[in-house]
């Protein structure tokens, strides 16, 4: 699987999803406008895990801040995930890295892990 | 609203608070009042509480950006995602609405707040369009400027309906077909009764009205002008009919005057017998007729475009009951319309299905009504399906609630009003509907009794119309200001309220009268509506061919026989296991060694055959006496929608036809082989499936014509035992009575009776064509032929001319008798006879004489090369093969009876002629002059058509089959039932 690499920019995080070292990064913030154009592909890469067998991927997130917007597409994000963990096939272990002074954050983690099936695991950092 | 959306909805209502600094106590207050507009006072408190709670929880970290916080954000998210699962879009939209209000209940506007609120209808999968008019809907509830614009619909899907001093502005979201409004200044408005508030958004539902202190506004006609601007179908239909009678002429309908244009639902109501199903039938144009007009788009109702475009359900159950929901609606698409291919049918298919909510059973068997698999409202909305297949622009609907309960009564009129919102125009016949269902309808229409109209307008108008006219109290609340609940019973206790006699009881009298309502209504209703300016011109929908048709009916047939498991045997196993029984029982042979059987001496062949014809004509009768019958509701539809007879009745006789041939071979082989009748056997199955084919049609003709399944029964034996006692087999032809027969032959009416001819045939072949048989026929047919002459004919005549004197002239017999000898293949050659017509004894003596010593050496001849033609057998097969050729394929009785062996008078004398009365079976030539007028022998071996000669059994065939292909025409038109209707036609009245 060809390693996706997204350059940070103003509105967007850096992404980089690594096959070969089988970590998954997203990382920085997200308050672009055109979200379903920025992140189809980055939910078309995780969908393609399913082809693969006996992987264990690392996914690390560290968001500074993220719009309404993206909070949808990181819903959809950690829905995939929790879809390739549940098939069996692969396994996803997810990392959320987060700034102990951001209780915003802390708590939007919190909401996160509420509606979706997968453990996070949460690091101070 | 329950708890779980309460609870969120508070929520929502503080993260949007949230957002922005300001307004807080606006928003606050519109909490409150929200809160008191929805739910009971004791609960209000909780959920205001609740939002407090929300607002105070971080109130002290929060920073004023202009961002939504991640916490914010995914919350939300959280708590759309869960509205999402739980609410309908209608609802999701709703709430959409009452967001929107909240949040601009402050009128400056706060950037985040609406940034959250787009968001949010992002995940609710509201349309960015929809939402942009909400909202500019819902700002306009503060913007004070002026509004000068007429009642146009704008860009937003707004529409400003001014009057006096204020305007109500209308929002339509299209997406869910839902209508919202507000207005600005303070005046007295009601809605349903209820008094509203300015500057406040409501929703205007189906079936309410807005009155003001002038005018009324009905949902239905905003509606409509919004859905006019949408709809691209426009349809009018029109009628207009003065008078309407009975064929018994009793006045029907009177002063019928129907106006509507598309996307309309109207209901038919009025007492049982006021004459709603019959206009309904004459609306539809199933009955016709002979005053007045009726236009659908233009074209009379009787076209084959109007025809196209119309849909009739009935309160029949019109449902093959072996097939599954989702085949009953394929035979009955694969009817409509030829153009359609595979893939369009499917599709058609499925939306119908997904409409109507019989997707999850589509593949459901349908049952019978009492052991059904579908319930019973799935089985009416099934029924609804197979006319919506059709896409029909105008619908007549007779009582499509009756036996449903409430629930599934609404679903159905649910579907109804779809359809209007379609477009399209649909008439209901109701009776007694609830108060949900009533507001649906748009328009009543209400029959009094003699078929009088006494109401045709606006729905909740009519209750109002009805009280005003008796002078009650309470006319200008229609609805029940606190439950929304709408009594149409009052409309009937007020048309037939009765009068109070001088004690206060009630008397059996009316206090208005029909007449008299009737009257009031033509003087109220002017009969003009607005007519749509654009009128679509109708399609004219193409049936299938005849062939096509054919085929669906065939498969429709047999798929549904197929799932009949207990059908199929009954009518697989009935013809072998009758045979077998019959078989058995008569399997004894009257020979000396009494444990073997043999063929040759089983005296019961004859009864046997026979016997083969009954059970023919018994099974085929019966197995086919119903099949028309119970199709005849199905039928009545499809004669509607004019589909051919023509392809229905061929595919049931081609179904029949090949049972049939099943059928007579299980018969004859079973039978045959345990009676050990060997040889022949094709003979046998054709004759025998050519009965079979007489009893199916002729079971299809009772089962077209009789109107109930008891007459039918009864008349099978009145069919059967003619069949028996005029076949020849149980009662001779000679022992009949005299009145029937006037010679030896078959009387005319045994050769109507089809188990004559198949007699005959099964008894020649039986005879001429068994292996032994075979090989001796033509010299017994010889020896026969000179055998009768010199033992019998010739003596006789002998002894004729002896009594008379040698010159003297002969009679009339003697002569012709010889002429007819002399010109025989036989002797023509030989002897040249020129008798004249004056010819002397002495001459008849000569020629007799001559004749009778000629056929005695003939007779010795073939005498002889008959025993070295056996010999030649015996030697080739040996002495034991030669006994059993005879004991298996040669039958004695069979003999017997063909060749009439016991007859004591071998000759008759008729019309001066001498004819063989015995040995039928080797005539080989017709006699002169033809019997056929007054019938011919039985048994004979040839049969002429004109100058050819043919055997028997083809000729018996050819007439069993001509006797088929009439009985198929007879079947064709009918004619069996239109006599049995003109004499019955003055008792019946078609009422409905």
């Amino acid at each position: 699987m060809k390693r996706l690499i997204i350059n940070k920019t103003e509105t967007s995080p850096f992404i980089d999803f690594c096959f070969e070292s089988r970590i998954l990064q997203i990382q920085g913030q997200s308050t672009l406008d055109e979200v379903i154009e920025f992140y189809t592909p980055v939910i078309e890469w995780i969908r393609s895990i399913s082809q693969k067998q006996n992987i264990d991927f690392t996914f690390i997130l560290e968001m500074e801040y993220f719009n309404f917007e993206s909070s949808m597409m990181l819903f959809e994000i950690l829905t995939e995930l929790e879809k390739v963990n549940s098939e069996g096939k692969n396994s996803i272990d997810v990392i959320w890295n987060y700034d102990e002074r951001d209780e915003d954050m802390v708590e939007a983690i919190e909401k996160y892990s509420e509606i979706i099936q997968l453990p996070f695991v949460l690091n101070k950092m | 609203m329950n708890q779980e959306i309460l609870h969120s909805l508070m929520q929502l209502f503080a993260i949007i608070t949230k957002q922005d600094e300001t307004c807080w106590e606006i928003q606050d207050a519109y909490v409150k009042d929200f809160l008191s507009s929805q739910i009971s006072a004791e609960k209000r408190d909780g959920y205001y509480q609740e939002y407090q709670e929300y607002l105070k929880k971080d109130s002290l970290k929060i920073q004023w950006t202009n961002k939504i916080s991640v916490k914010d954000s995914v919350h939300t998210l959280a708590i759309c995602k869960k509205i999402n699962a739980t609410f309908s879009l209608k609802q999701k939209t709703i709430l959409l609405v009452w967001l929107a209000e909240f949040t601009f209940a402050s009128k400056e506007e706060s950037k985040t707040r609406i940034e959250l609120l787009t968001a949010i209808s992002n995940v609710f999968h509201v349309l960015n369009d929809e939402l942009q008019n909400i909202f500019f809907f819902v700002r306009a509830k503060d913007d004070d400027s002026e509004t000068n614009e007429q009642t146009l619909i704008n860009k937003h899907k707004t529409l400003i309906v001014n009057h006096q001093n204020s305007a109500i502005l209308f929002l339509y979201i299209e997406s869910i077909n839902i209508l919202f409004f507000h207005y600005k200044k303070e005046e007295i408005i009601r809605l349903n009764g209820q008094l509203l508030t300015a500057k406040k958004v409501y929703i205007f539902s189906e079936g309410a009205a807005i009155k003001t202190i002038e005018n009324t506004f009905l949902q239905h006609d905003i509606l409509s002008l919004f859905r006019a601007s949408i709809i691209k179908n426009n349809i009018h239909f029109s009628a207009k009919i003065p008078l309407y009678k009975f064929k018994s002429k009793k006045v029907a309908l009177k002063s019928i005057n129907v106006n509507e244009n598309g996307g309309t639902l109207i209901g038919i109501m009025g007492s049982s017998g006021s004459g709603k199903t019959t206009l309904l039938n004459v609306l539809s144009g199933i009955n016709p007729i002979t005053k007045g007009t009726i236009f659908l788009n233009g074209h009379s109702i009787y076209s084959n475009e109007s025809k196209s475009n119309i849909g009739y359900i009935s309160q029949d159950d019109l449902l093959m009951e072996e097939l599954t929901v989702y085949q009953n609606l394929y035979f009955n698409a694969k009817l409509v319309n030829e153009k359609w291919g595979k893939e369009e049918l499917k599709i058609r298919i499925k939306k119908v299905l997904i409409d109507l909510g019989l997707y999850d059973i589509k593949d459901n068997t349908v049952g019978s009504v009492i052991h059904n698999n579908i319930s019973g409202g799935q089985r009416k909305r099934l029924n609804i399906a197979l006319e919506l297949l059709r896409d029909p622009l105008v619908l007549f609907v007779d009582e499509p609630t009756s036996g449903l309960s409430s629930k599934d009564s609404e679903n159905v009129i649910s579907i109804f009003k779809r359809l209007t919102e379609q477009g399209k125009i649909v008439f209901i016949v109701i009776h007694q509907p609830s108060s949900e269902i009533f507001k649906h309808f748009d328009k009543l229409f209400i029959l009094d009794e003699g078929g009088l109209p006494v109401y045709y307008g606006n729905t909740l108008e009519s209750i109002v119309y009805f009280k005003t006219i008796s002078n009650q109290i309470n006319q200008d609340i229609s609805e029940c200001p606190t439950c929304s609940h709408v009594s149409p019973e009052q409309i009937f206790d007020i048309l037939e309220e009765k009068k109070l006699d001088e004690f206060g009881h009630y008397t059996s009298e009316r206090k208005i009268p029909a007449k008299q309502w009737h009257t009031f209504y033509k003087n109220n209703y002017d009969g003009t509506i607005e007519k749509n300016q654009v009128i679509d011109d109708l399609n004219f929908v193409k049936k299938p061919s005849l062939y096509q048709q054919f085929k669906v009916f065939f498969k429709r047939d047999f798929y549904s026989r197929i799932y009949d498991k207990q059908y199929l045997l009954i009518v697989l196993l009935e013809a072998p296991l009758l045979a077998g029984f019959l078989s058995f029982i008569i399997k004894s042979s009257n020979n000396t060694d009494e444990n073997n059987y043999l063929f040759s001496f089983n005296k019961n062949i004859p009864a046997y055959i026979f016997m083969l014809i009954i059970v023919t004509l018994f099974i085929s009768l019966t197995v086919s006496a119903e099949e028309i019958f119970k199709d005849r509701r199905i039928l009545k539809r499809e004669h509607l929608l004019q589909l051919s007879r023509l392809s229905y009745l061929s595919s049931k006789v081609c179904y029949l036809l090949i049972l049939s041939l099943i059928q007579s071979f299980l018969l004859c082989i079973i039978g045959n082989s345990i009676i050990e009748l060997a040889g022949n056997f094709f003979y046998y199955w054709v004759l025998i499936f050519s009965i079979f084919v007489f009893g199916n049609i002729t079971g299809l003709m009772l089962s077209s014509s009789l109107k109930s399944i008891v007459a039918i029964y009864i008349i099978i034996p009145i069919i059967i035992i003619p069949q028996i006692v005029l076949s020849g087999a149980m009662f001779k032809f000679e022992n009949l009575n005299k009145s029937l027969n006037k010679g030896y032959t078959t009387p005319l009416i045994s050769n109507t009776m089809i188990s004559k001819w198949g007699f005959e045939s099964l008894m020649v072949i039986q005879f001429t064509q068994n292996k032994y048989e075979k090989t001796i026929f033509q010299y017994d047919q010889l020896l026969s032929d000179c055998a009768y002459r010199t033992t019998y004919l010739f003596p006789y005549l002998t002894d004729l001319v002896q009594t008379k004197k040698e010159n003297s002239v002969c009679s009339d017999t003697i002569f012709n008798t010889l002429k007819f000898e002399s010109e025989r293949d036989f002797v023509k050659n030989k002897f040249h006879f020129h008798f004249k017509k004056q010819m002397t004894i002495a001459k008849a003596k000569e020629s007799i004489d001559l004749l009778s010593e000629y056929y005695q050496s003939q007779y010795n001849k073939i005498s002889r090369l008959k025993d070295s033609q056996l010999m030649q057998l015996r030697n080739k097969l040996g002495k034991k093969e030669m006994m059993q050729l005879k004991t298996k394929f040669y039958n004695d009785d069979v003999a017997d009876l063909v060749q009439n062996t016991l007859i004591k008078k071998k000759y008759f004398v008729e019309n001066s002629r001498v004819y063989q009365n015995y040995d039928h079976i080797y005539l080989r030539d017709h006699l002169a002059p033809n019997y056929s007028l007054k019938g011919t022998f039985m048994f004979v071996p040839n049969k002429k058509i004109g100058e050819k000669i043919i055997s028997t059994f083809s000729y018996n065939l050819i007439v069993i089959w001509l006797l088929n292909i009439s009985l198929f025409f007879i079947l064709y038109f009918d004619i069996l039932k239109k006599i049995l209707n003109i004499k019955l036609i003055n008792k019946n009245e078609s009422i409905n």
